[in-house]
C-alpha cells in the first residue's frame, strides 16, 4: 500500500499538526490541568486556543477538515483523519474531565480524575501521531507495523516518528513556558522520562522493520506509552491547590 | 498479541505504575486542630488527621502563594460560609502577635474557653469594645449598624445577655464577633474576651 499523500507528506503533516500540536499542548495546559476553565488572563495562546477548538468542534460535528477537501481521495488520509477524529473525542474528554476546582475538600476525585486524564492523554497522543495503529484492509486486521516495512526509512521517519517526536517536544516547551511563567521553580527531572519514551518508540519501530516477528514491536511500543504515561504524570501530580483569600 | 490480552497487560501495568508514583509521591498526613464554626456545644473531634498533609503553596487567582508559615485549622462547620470558609475545608491562619494588631473585618480563630472538645472557633470580627461595663449597646449598635445584619432590640438583647452570662471572662477589651446559627438561620452577636484571639483566617482550601 503506497502511504505517500498526494501533497508533500511535510507540508500534509504540518498541516495535520498543527492543529494537533495546539491540541496537545496549548489547549491542555500540563502544569495545571484541572485549571483548565477557570479564568485565565488574556493572551494571544487563548485565541489560538479557541481558533483550534473551535475548528476541532467543526471536525466532530460537520465532518469538517479542511485537508480532507484537498485529500479526500487518499486512501491514508482517510485513515488518518478517522483516527484523528477518535482522538478528538479523547481530547475532549481530556479536557473536561479534569476541568475540577480543586481543594481540600475535593482532593479524592481529584487524583482520580488525574489518573484518568493521564490514561485518556496518552492514549490520545499515541492515536493521534500513530495513526493507522489498527487498520483495517480487505477484511483483515493490520496494525501500523505491518506496514513499516513496506515504506522507505524516510517516508518512516517522516510518517510515524516526527509526529510523535514533534508534540513531545511541544509538551516539553510548554511545560517549560508554563512552569516559568506562573513563577514556579522548574524542575526537570521527569525529562528523563521523555528521553526514554522517544528511544523506545524508535526501537519498536525498528525492530518491526529489522524483525518478521512483531513482538517485540508491540513490547517497545507498550513501553514506550507507560513511559510517555509516567511523564505525563509527574508533570502534573503535584498540581497546586486552588485557595480562596479571606477578605477582611 | 490480541488487542484484549494487549489491554489487560497494558492496563494492569500502569494501574501499577500510577498508584506507585501516587503512593510514593503521597504527603505524610498531618494532624491539625479543629475550628468549629458554629455553636460551640455542636460535638466535633478535637483534631483531624489530613491524610493528604498540608500544601506548601496554594494557587490563589493564579498567584502563587506560600503558606508555610501560617497555622492550619480544620473547619468544621458551615457558619462562615457567607465569609467563604465551608465545612471540612483547611484554613490557614495568621497568629496574631500582639493582641492590638486587627485590623480591618477579619475572620478571627478564637479560643474555646473550657472546651468539651474542640478548642477554637471562628468569628467574624465587628469591632472592639473598650469594657463592658457601663457600655451603651445603642451606641455600638449605631457605630456599626452596616456590619450587624438583625434588629437593634434583638441585637442589644443578645449582648446583655451574653455580658451578664459570661462576666467574669470580659474583663478588659471585648471582641464583638458576628456568626451565622445554621439551625435558626439568622446571624448572632456575642462578645469575647480579646486574650482569647489567637488569629486571623488568611486563605483556605
Amino acid at each position: 500500500m503506497d502511504l505517500k499523500p498526494s501533497i508533500h507528506p511535510l507540508i500534509a503533516d504540518l498541516f495535520l499538526n498543527t492543529k494537533l500540536h495546539f491540541l496537545i499542548t496549548n489547549t491542555t495546559p500540563c502544569c495545571y490541568p484541572i485549571r483548565q476553565l477557570e479564568v485565565r488572563p488574556f493572551r494571544l495562546i487563548n485565541l489560538l486556543q479557541k481558533t483550534t477548538q473551535i475548528t476541532i468542534l467543526l471536525q466532530i460535528f460537520f465532518n469538517y477538515s479542511p485537508q480532507k477537501n484537498h485529500l479526500i481521495n487518499h486512501a491514508d488520509f482517510i485513515i488518518r483523519n478517522n483516527f484523528f477524529d477518535f482522538s478528538c473525542y479523547i481530547y475532549f474528554f481530556c479536557t473536561f474531565a479534569p476541568a475540577m476546582k480543586s481543594n481540600y475538600r475535593n482532593i479524592n476525585k481529584l487524583r482520580i480524575r488525574q489518573i484518568g486524564y493521564v490514561f485518556f492523554w496518552s492514549l490520545g497522543l499515541f492515536i493521534a501521531t500513530f495513526y493507522g495503529l489498527f487498520d483495517k484492509i480487505e477484511g483483515v486486521n493490520r496494525f501500523a507495523f505491518d506496514k513499516m516495512k513496506e515504506i522507505s526509512a524516510l517516508n518512516l521517519g517522516e510518517i510515524y516518528l516526527f509526529p510523535l517526536f514533534m508534540a513531545m517536544t511541544l509538551f516539553l516547551l510548554d511545560f517549560v513556558h508554563e512552569t516559568m511563567s506562573q513563577g514556579r521553580p522548574l524542575t526537570l527531572t521527569f525529562s528523563k522520562w521523555f528521553v526514554i519514551c522517544f528511544i523506545v518508540f524508535v526501537l519498536a519501530v525498528a525492530c518491526s522493520v529489522l524483525f518478521n516477528n512483531n513482538s517485540w514491536g508491540w513490547f517497545f511500543f507498550i513501553l514506550s506509552w507507560l513511559a510517555l504515561s509516567i511523564l505525563k504524570l509527574s508533570s502534573i501530580v503535584e498540581t497546586e491547590i486552588s485557595g480562596t483569600k479571606i477578605e477582611r | 498479541m490480541s488487542p484484549i490480552l494487549f489491554g489487560v497487560v497494558f492496563g494492569s501495568i500502569m494501574l501499577f505504575l500510577i498508584v506507585d508514583i501516587l503512593t510514593k509521591k503521597a504527603p505524610i498526613p498531618v494532624t491539625v486542630s479543629v475550628a468549629k464554626a458554629g455553636k460551640v456545644t455542636d460535638p466535633c473531634s478535637i483534631t483531624e488527621s489530613l491524610k493528604y498533609g498540608v500544601p506548601q503553596f496554594i494557587n490563589v487567582d493564579g498567584k502563587r502563594i506560600d503558606v508555610s508559615k501560617y497555622v492550619v485549622f480544620y473547619v468544621h462547620g458551615e457558619s462562615m460560609g457567607k465569609y467563604k470558609i465551608h465545612d471540612k475545608q483547611m484554613a490557614f491562619v495568621e497568629p496574631l502577635a500582639s493582641t492590638f494588631e486587627i485590623s480591618g473585618h477579619p475572620v478571627l480563630v478564637l479560643r474555646i474557653i473550657n472546651p468539651n472538645d474542640a478548642g477554637y472557633k471562628l468569628r467574624k470580627f465587628v469591632c472592639l469594645i473598650d469594657s463592658i461595663e457601663n457600655t451603651n449597646w445603642e451606641d455600638v449598635y449605631e457605630k456599626n449598624k452596616d456590619r450587624i445584619s438583625i434588629p437593634q432590640n434583638d441585637f442589644i438583647a443578645q449582648c446583655v445577655k451574653k455580658a451578664s452570662k459570661d462576666k467574669d471572662c470580659l474583663t478588659g477589651k471585648v471582641i464583638l464577633s458576628e456568626t451565622y446559627d445554621v439551625t435558626a438561620k439568622k446571624d448572632c452577636y456575642s462578645l469575647h474576651a480579646l486574650s482569647t484571639a489567637f488569629g486571623t483566617v488568611e486563605y483556605v482550601v
